[in-house]
Parts: C-alpha cells; structure tokens; sequence
C-alpha cells in the first residue's frame, strides 16, 4: 500500500536503527555493508539510463546500480534502493530512470511521487544522519560566509554530492528552529 | 551565529557547486525563451536586477535560483510562473505499466543471470 504522505518520523527511525545494528558511529556510513546486512544482493552495471533498480526474484532480493555514475551518486541511490526494497514492498521490479524534466503548464503534473520522496528522505537520513550532522564542530559553530566551505567539508566526510549536503544541512536548519521554538532570522 | 540562519545561508550559497540537473532544463528554457523575445542576456539581466553574468549561469544551469529570482525571470520573460515551471516526470508504478524500457529489461535479465535465478525469466 502506498501512503498518502511520506512517512518521514518512521523512515529516520528505521535509518537510525539500521545504523545502530551495524554499529555505524561516524562517517561516511558503510551504505553497502548496511545493503549487504540485510541480505541484499549489490549489482554494479552498466545500466544506459537507469540510475538504479530493485529485483525481487524469488527469496533473492537484488539492487542494480549504474556504475558510470560518480561514487557519491551510486552511494545515494543504492541508499534509495534500499529504502525501496525495504518500505515499498510487493513489485517484482522497480527501477528508478536518471533524474528527468520537462516543461509543461499544467499544474496537474506536478506530483512527485510519495515514495520517491520517501526513498530520498530515507537515503538522506542515512547517508547523513542528524546526530552525526549535530555532533559536527562545523555544523554547531556555522555562520553565513562559511556555509559553503561547510558544505565542502562535510560533503567530502559524508561521501555525498555537494548537493545532497546543502539540503540535508538545510532542513537540519529548519529542524533547529522548529525545536527550539525561536524566531527564524531573516 | 547558529543553525537557525544555516536554512538560509544554504540557500544563499546557491551557484557554488555544478548545480543540480534540474537547473540545466530549466536554465535552457530561459534561453530559448529569452532569444524567442530577441532579448539579449543583458537586457534579461536589467529587468531582472541581475548581473548578465548570473542570467549566463543560470542559463547554463550552474546558478541554482531563488523563488524571488524564478518568478521575476517568469514575469521578465512574460510566461505564468507555472509555464517556467520544470515538472518531475512521474513513472508509472509498475503494476500499471504495460512495458518498461529495455534499459530496464536488460538489467532485469543480466541481474537473474547473475544470481543464478531458477525463475524462468518473464518477457
């Protein structure tokens, strides 16, 4: 069944406990040792333009990722994968094409589907998790010049684009201000 | 200062890495727009409050854009904000597919291949 919003307290949650099997406590998280540990099967291929896929073929459970792909992409999408075959049960093969856009006017189109926002919540939160994320000097002690310098760092120790960082760290931002309560600044 | 100004410095720091591939499509459709009303990068930039050199990067989709920036490049290029809008392409689950790609085919057969699945392989 697929939920209607993402399930983003029980994906942290289930990223968080994965971490704390395998006793994970610092980065870059050992994404494929964790895949691996739940009995999955990692395929590197060539797959044109598929960034990663999910076969479920018998009692075997298989993740394909693209391996022309530079290694901080393969690592995110494996973490997507992953989070497939673990929440989104019940399709034999589900494979996930390299991003794509077009332009169209019609509002109607604008979905973006409730499990690919789950998947890449839950690749987030594993790759870069908060409580690595809030134990960071860097993170704790940010100002504005040095967000990007921040970024830089943080992304190299995670292991992930640049990209990925900047938005995790950005909703790391907006969580401190929801829980502390306190005015944002401007 | 503290992580209640990270959310907007992050956001501030747009343009600082090759940017995500969203901002190319979106970058290229300012282009073709912009040279459809035979407008020059700089005359885009004048309307825009922005320097040519960022409608360049942007348009080469190297500068991410903010939503204050996104909807004065839709007003400056006379489209509803919605028209400069790059949509996700959603892919159809797929227990509603009728066929997937042979990209995806391929790797299905060479990844049963490859465990060594007694399953006969579906076409």
């Amino acid at each position: 069944m697929t939920a209607l919003r993402p399930r983003y307290a029980r994906i942290e949650e289930l990223a968080d406990n994965l971490l704390r099997e395998a006793r994970v406590g610092n980065a870059p998280v050992p994404i494929e040792e964790i895949v691996r540990g739940q009995g999955i099967v990692i395929r590197s291929m060539d797959l044109k333009d598929i960034s990663g896929l999910v076969v479920r073929d018998g009692n075997t459970t298989v993740i394909g990722i693209n391996q022309k792909h530079p290694i901080t992409r393969r690592r995110f999408t494996l973490a997507h994968e992953l989070a497939h075959a673990l929440l989104h049960e019940g399709k034999e093969v589900r494979y996930d094409m390299d991003f794509r856009v077009d332009f169209r006017s019609g509002v109607s189109s604008l979905g973006v589907d409730v499990e690919e926002m789950e998947a890449n919540f839950f690749a987030a939160s594993i790759l870069m998790p908060w409580r690595f994320l809030e134990a960071e000097p860097v993170v704790a002690g940010l100002d504005l010049e040095d967000a990007a310098a921040a970024v830089k760092i943080l992304s190299t120790r995670y292991k992930v684009s640049p990209h990925a960082m900047s938005i995790r760290l950005g909703n790391l931002g907006a969580r401190a201000s929801a829980f502390s309560g306190s005015k944002r600044l401007a | 200062m503290t992580l209640l100004a990270l959310e907007s410095s992050v956001l501030a720091m747009a343009g600082v890495e090759a940017a995500h591939p969203i901002y190319e499509a979106f970058g290229a459709q300012v282009r073709e727009r912009r040279t459809a009303l035979r407008l020059t990068q700089q005359e885009l930039a004048g309307r825009i409050e922005l320097t040519r050199g960022s409608v360049a990067n942007i348009e080469a989709g190297r500068q991410s854009v903010l939503l204050h920036q996104f909807l004065a490049i839709a007003s400056a290029l006379q489209l509803k904000p919605v028209e400069l809008l790059p949509v996700v392409k959603e892919q159809p689950t797929i227990g509603e597919q009728t066929h997937m790609p042979d990209s995806v085919l391929d790797a299905v057969k060479a990844i049963r291949k490859s465990v060594g699945s007694r399953l006969p392989s579906r076409s």
